[in-house]
């Protein structure tokens, strides 16, 4: 055990001081605070826009609208002119953003100079004329002003009723579907590139080790099996403290910027801090990296060149993308029956089953029965691992095959 | 307290590395294991250190099988390597960690180590700034620094200048004289001569010689002296196969850089050569029997040069 935390000390520290780590984990916070603030970012943009003082000249030819109903519609600083040439030259001089000449009812005319956008300005005159012919149409049928205003302020009510796999009611874990897709491929991604840069540095290190002929004095001073548990635990922790950080970092983000309501995309990126979805991301990863990380260890100390490093990535790398593209597709219909099946398989469950918890669509009984495969697969790839490892670590030359990959495991332990 | 190698074979696939091998290296003293390149030294050191597990014999310290979690071993390999890019102080502190040994004594037993090899000052520097020698040093700190039971070197010398490998055997002189058990193979004789009692020779994986040099050298002939006389040697040599008990007495003469080596027909013959060499008016600064070297003995019995 003491040789364990030894030698994981050892890689924490020499992983946790590395340029690359560092780099990554400053450019990973700051998205994780940077990601969290957009929708609020947006908003305030949005709101700027509205409240910046755009100057509006208005040429009402028929003499329907004044300058607050106008205001309440566009922006508050609305003046009319009485012909169209003074507005234009208005907006040439720069004294007004735009200028508008409303014909009739239901053609506008819009002048604007300087490239400036007139898209939140066209949304509002056309509900503006819209709401004025409805208005006119409505009284011509002898329709009162207080029915219209009922008719026009009808809205259908919905609600979403998630249910769990037990047929339960369940709570919508973080806002809408959607937006818990998002959360859940955002939260793959970091999964993703986590389980593959973790993986690819355990290579580095082993393979560098093997290279630089380190590893056979390593094997003197310490046995086999702890070198690798402490390797893999050592760049775990490294690896778990990047994603403590940038949970925080979220979470923090969340707590200070999150809560955004809003429509469509806006509302779709309102992502709230949920406990149990960041918890089970933690506990997934962790699960995942060790099982990932056991492989990569135990193939590296196959091959003793930097050459043949990435072709022994092959194999775990497949892995994680079949998880990681298993998972993508299956949020199209979480409850298929390959993906419930697929979640359950420790190799893909760090990507499909937190997928399905993201969206709500997994069990507890359901999770607890992935948690313990995963961890009793760990349990066996550290030991075929520590076979494999004891053997490898004094294999030199040519890349091993599959035979013989076989053959050390199925050898005597000698 | 000995350590014995005993019956020891060992195949990697149909190639048949050790053929039962068996030797003793007693506590005090250091043995040189002496073989040509692929004889199977380092095969046998890494059956010692436990890297490779012998496919049979035993291997025994004080008579009883050792027990490696017991025994603290150090162990030089001939495939020399660290870390290039940690400190130096960081890789001892972590390998004297790895092998048992607190924080604290490991930083004190590696600064004491590094200030007797004179490479305190390397402490803080990344090793891939230090010389080859200079690394060698370090790894040579390192095999020793948990004070080990057994020492295990596999060509320390290797590499190492003169000012450095003097340096280094003063390293491993003091081991033995602590009452280690020191093993080490070398191609460089005059170090293994110079602080060896005992050799062992491999040669294809069998041991062909086994004993205290001293003895093994007793059991060649002594029938070579060399004569280093005052003046012109060739002159010398002129004069004494001129008298007339040179036929009888010498098979054969040579001169090297002013000293005569004469091979006597029968070791007997020294006393008549002894008393030619007084009947010569020219005078004689030294006489010596040659015994032959250890790479004469090792030309002999692993069939080449080194």
């Amino acid at each position: 055990m003491k040789q364990i935390l030894t030698v994981l000390r050892f890689e924490f520290m020499t992983f946790a001081r590395s340029g690359a780590f560092i780099g990554i984990t400053i450019f990973m916070v700051l998205l994780a605070l940077i990601g969290p603030a957009i929708p609020r970012a947006i908003q305030l943009i949005n709101g700027l826009n509205i409240a910046a003082e755009r100057r509006i000249a208005v040429v009402d030819t028929a003499n329907r609208f004044d300058t607050e109903t106008i205001s309440g519609y566009v922006a508050p600083a609305v003046t009319l002119f009485g012909d169209i040439r003074e507005a234009r030259e208005a907006v040439v001089s720069g004294d007004y953003h735009y200028a508008l000449h409303l014909h009739g009812d239901n053609f506008t005319l819009y002048i604007t100079a300087m490239g400036i956008s007139v898209m939140n300005m066209e949304a509002g005159i056309a509900s503006m004329l819209r709401d004025r012919y409805r208005f006119e149409a409505y009284s011509a049928l002898g329709i009162d002003a207080d029915t219209q205003l009922a008719i026009a302020g009808f809205f259908p009510a919905s609600e979403i009723m998630n249910l769990s796999p037990a047929g339960d009611i369940t709570e919508d874990t973080a806002g809408g579907f959607v937006t818990n897709m998002i959360f859940s491929y955002v939260l793959s991604f970091v999964l993703y590139f986590g389980l593959l840069a973790g993986g690819s540095y355990i290579v580095t290190t082993v393979v560098r080790e093997k290279s630089t002929k380190t590893m056979e004095l390593l094997i003197t001073s310490c046995k086999a099996g702890h070198l690798m548990n402490g390797k893999v635990l050592g760049v775990s922790a490294a690896i778990l403290t990047q994603l403590a950080l940038m949970v925080s970092s979220a979470a923090l983000s969340m707590a200070l910027f999150g809560g955004v309501e809003g429509d469509g995309f806006l509302g779709m990126l309102n992502l709230t801090f949920d406990p149990y979805i960041m918890g089970m991301l933690v506990v997934f990863f962790f699960l995942g990296f060790l099982i990932y990380a056991y492989i990569y260890a135990a193939l590296s100390s196959t091959v003793s060149r930097m050459e043949d490093a990435s072709s022994i990535q092959t194999l775990p790398m497949m892995l994680v993308m079949g998880g990681f593209f298993m998972a993508i597709f299956g949020m199209t219909n979480p409850g298929a029956l390959w993906v419930n099946v697929v979640s359950h398989i420790p190799f893909f469950a760090p990507f499909v089953m937190f997928m399905r918890i993201c969206l709500g669509t997994a069990a507890v009984w359901e999770v607890a029965i992935s948690v313990s495969a995963q961890i009793l697969t760990i349990f066996a790839v550290a030991w075929l691992g520590a076979r494999i490892y004891r053997m490898g670590t004094l294999m030199y030359g040519n890349k091993p095959r599959i035979r013989d990959l076989c053959s050390i495991l199925l050898a005597p332990f000698s | 307290m000995e350590l014995s190698l005993q019956h020891i074979c060992k195949s990697f696939g149909k190639k048949e590395v050790l053929k039962d091998i068996s030797f003793t290296v007693k506590a005090g003293q250091a043995m040189g294991y002496l073989g040509r390149n692929g004889a199977g030294k380092t095969t046998t050191l890494r059956i010692l250190s436990d890297i490779f597990r012998a496919d049979s014999g035993r291997v025994l310290l004080g008579g009883a099988p050792i027990d490696r979690d017991k025994v603290r071993l150090g162990y030089l390999p001939e495939e020399r390597g660290l870390y290039p890019k940690s400190k130096v102080g960081e890789q001892m502190m972590y390998i004297g960690r790895l092998r048992g040994m607190d924080a604290q004594s490991a930083k004190k037993g590696a600064m004491a180590l590094l200030e007797e090899l004179e490479a305190a000052e390397y402490w803080p520097r990344k090793l891939e700034t230090l010389s080859k020698g200079n690394q060698q040093k370090i790894q040579l700190a390192i095999a020793v620094l948990h004070d080990p039971d057994i020492v295990i070197l596999d060509e320390p010398f290797s590499g190492l200048d003169p000012v450095n490998a003097s340096m280094l055997k003063r390293l491993i002189v003091k081991q033995v004289e602590r009452g280690k058990i020191v093993l080490f193979s070398s191609h460089q004789m005059p170090y293994v001569e110079e602080f060896c009692e005992h050799i062992c020779i491999i040669n294809q994986g069998e041991i062909v010689l086994d004993g205290k040099i001293r003895e093994i050298k007793k059991t060649y002939p002594r029938n070579k002296v060399a004569v280093w006389p005052e003046g012109d040697a060739a002159a010398f040599l002129r004069a004494l196969e001129g008298q007339s008990a040179w036929p009888n007495v010498a098979a054969a003469a040579s001169v090297t850089n002013d000293t005569i080596v004469i091979t006597m027909k029968m070791e007997r013959d020294k006393q008549a050569l002894m008393q030619m060499l007084a009947n010569m008016t020219l005078g004689v600064d030294r006489v010596q029997v040659v015994e032959p070297t250890l790479e004469d003995i090792f030309v002999e019995k692993a069939g080449t040069s080194v």
